[in-house]
């Protein structure tokens, strides 16, 4: 006797996916963020056994893989140390300057930054350039929105959800993310934003601007709570034609979003 | 109780051990999906009808801690689950080398599913960037095959240890419906 439609397995697939999609659509306001603080609020002392874990291995590989390097690496860390402390002379200089033009332009001196260190304990799993998770909360100031950064004031991403002692990071290589940018030479103004993977575009630049190849790209005071000056990368390909409302240009990041073990969230980044 | 409380844990250090160990050790472009591998070797060692209740979990668990829409992950992981069940009933899963060509088949179609759905979910564009999208999936093939190798590998691991945990669990059901 054939079995009844109900007690099918396509029926129960049916009845769940409608449920799913129900769910989705749905998603009524508080539901999954009330439950993702409660699970990462239980569940955080563990994800950070898991990350300190991971984090062992990974320096472990690292160290093991480099023993080799090592000793050419002395004999150019040497060279490199003779013509550093050259250049330092030089740079105390461009330091005055810098702090000068600084002050003049109203922009935060970096090292005035009210920085979070944090530990990155969570990796998306379908593209490592999306987003993390890291290990500062609402309960160390981590609030939605703030900027993140990694050394000396290069931009990594935004803060897109803050929970209890946990929030999630999203980068800017990410497609969902949106910034304002400037080219620190030319002038030229437009948006940064990610590229599935492929790198991160500058876009809505307008026909009349300069672009140049090599140019460093800044953040603008335009975007909202993303202090002026933090780095996003450099010009590495224009693609522009005089029938297009606007230049594209492919924008090189310093930063290996992959590689990343620790990040800085700007607490006070609306002081400007 | 006790079979469901170890279900539970075997859920939850699934997810652990992929967004926070994982993740972070194969970062780049080596993401291995452990969720995947679990539900393609949960349908395997035990039937899709003593299993659904779980799959849900899983997809459910996921969905809270890789902070996408609820539901997302439950409506991929089932589908998946019912696309195994069908195919390793029609094809004998038991027989070596047929076995073997159906287990790298289901990661394959896991792998690309898992990404195609989180595409569809984060997108806001669907139709406008899903070729720019399936560029990127595939531009860069040497991880590509790189990751469905070491899934592969990870795949014998997670297969081992839920038919381990499931046959335990079917022997003490077994025995405890004995004594009753």
């Amino acid at each position: 006797m054939p079995k009844k439609f109900t007690s099918q397995k396509i029926f129960k697939v049916i009845v769940i996916c409608v449920l799913a999609l129900g769910l989705i659509m749905w998603n009524p306001y508080n539901f999954s963020g009330g439950m993702r603080r409660f699970f990462l609020g239980i569940t955080l002392p563990i994800q950070k056994i898991f990350s300190l874990g991971a984090d062992k291995i990974h320096s472990f590989g690292e160290a093991i893989s480099s023993i080799g390097k090592i000793k050419s690496e002395n004999k150019h860390l040497f060279e490199e140390n003779l013509k550093l402390r050259a250049e330092n002379v030089n740079l105390a200089d461009v330091m005055k300057e810098n702090n000068d033009l600084r002050s003049q332009l109203n922009i935060l001196p970096r090292d005035k930054f009210n920085l979070e260190a944090t530990h990155i304990i969570g990796r998306d799993t379908y593209d490592s350039n999306s987003w993390i998770l890291i290990d500062k909360g609402i309960s160390d100031g981590v609030g939605k929105g703030m900027p993140v950064i990694v050394s000396e004031g290069i931009l990594v991403g935004k803060v897109e959800e803050s929970f209890d002692s946990t929030a999630k990071i999203i980068f800017i290589t990410d497609k969902s993310m949106n910034v304002n940018v400037e080219a620190v030479e030319t002038g030229a103004i437009g948006s940064v934003k990610g590229n599935y993977g492929l790198g991160l575009i500058m876009d809505l630049v307008l026909q009349t601007d300069n672009l140049k190849v090599g140019d460093k790209v800044i953040t603008s005071d335009i975007s909202q709570n993303i202090p002026r000056g933090l780095l996003v990368g450099e010009i590495k390909e224009i693609n522009s034609a005089k029938n297009d409302l606007f230049q594209q240009a492919i924008i090189s990041s310093p930063v290996d979003f992959s590689k990343l073990r620790f990040v800085f969230v700007i607490k006070n980044s609306n002081n400007q | 109780m006790k079979f469901f409380l170890l279900r539970i844990c075997i859920i939850f250090l699934i997810i652990f051990f992929q967004i926070n160990f994982l993740n972070l050790i194969f970062s780049g472009n080596y993401l291995i999906n452990l969720s995947i591998l679990a539900v393609i070797s949960w349908v395997i060692t035990s039937s899709f009808e003593k299993i659904w209740p779980w799959i849900i979990a899983l997809g459910f668990f996921n969905d809270i801690f890789l902070a996408q829409k609820i539901g997302s992950n439950i409506l991929f992981f089932i589908l998946l689950a019912y696309l195994v069940s069908f195919i390793s009933k029609r094809f004998i899963i038991e027989r070596h080398f047929s076995g073997f060509l159906l287990v790298i088949v289901f990661i394959l179609i896991g792998n690309f599913g898992g990404s195609i759905f989180n595409f569809l979910f984060v997108s806001h564009d669907i139709l406008g960037e899903f070729w720019l999208y399936l560029k990127s999936y595939f531009i860069n093939w040497e991880s590509l095959a790189l990751v469905n190798i070491f899934s592969g590998i990870c795949f014998y691991l997670v297969y081992v240890s839920i038919n381990r945990v499931e046959k335990y669990i079917a022997k003490s059901e077994s025995r405890l419906n004995i004594s009753l």
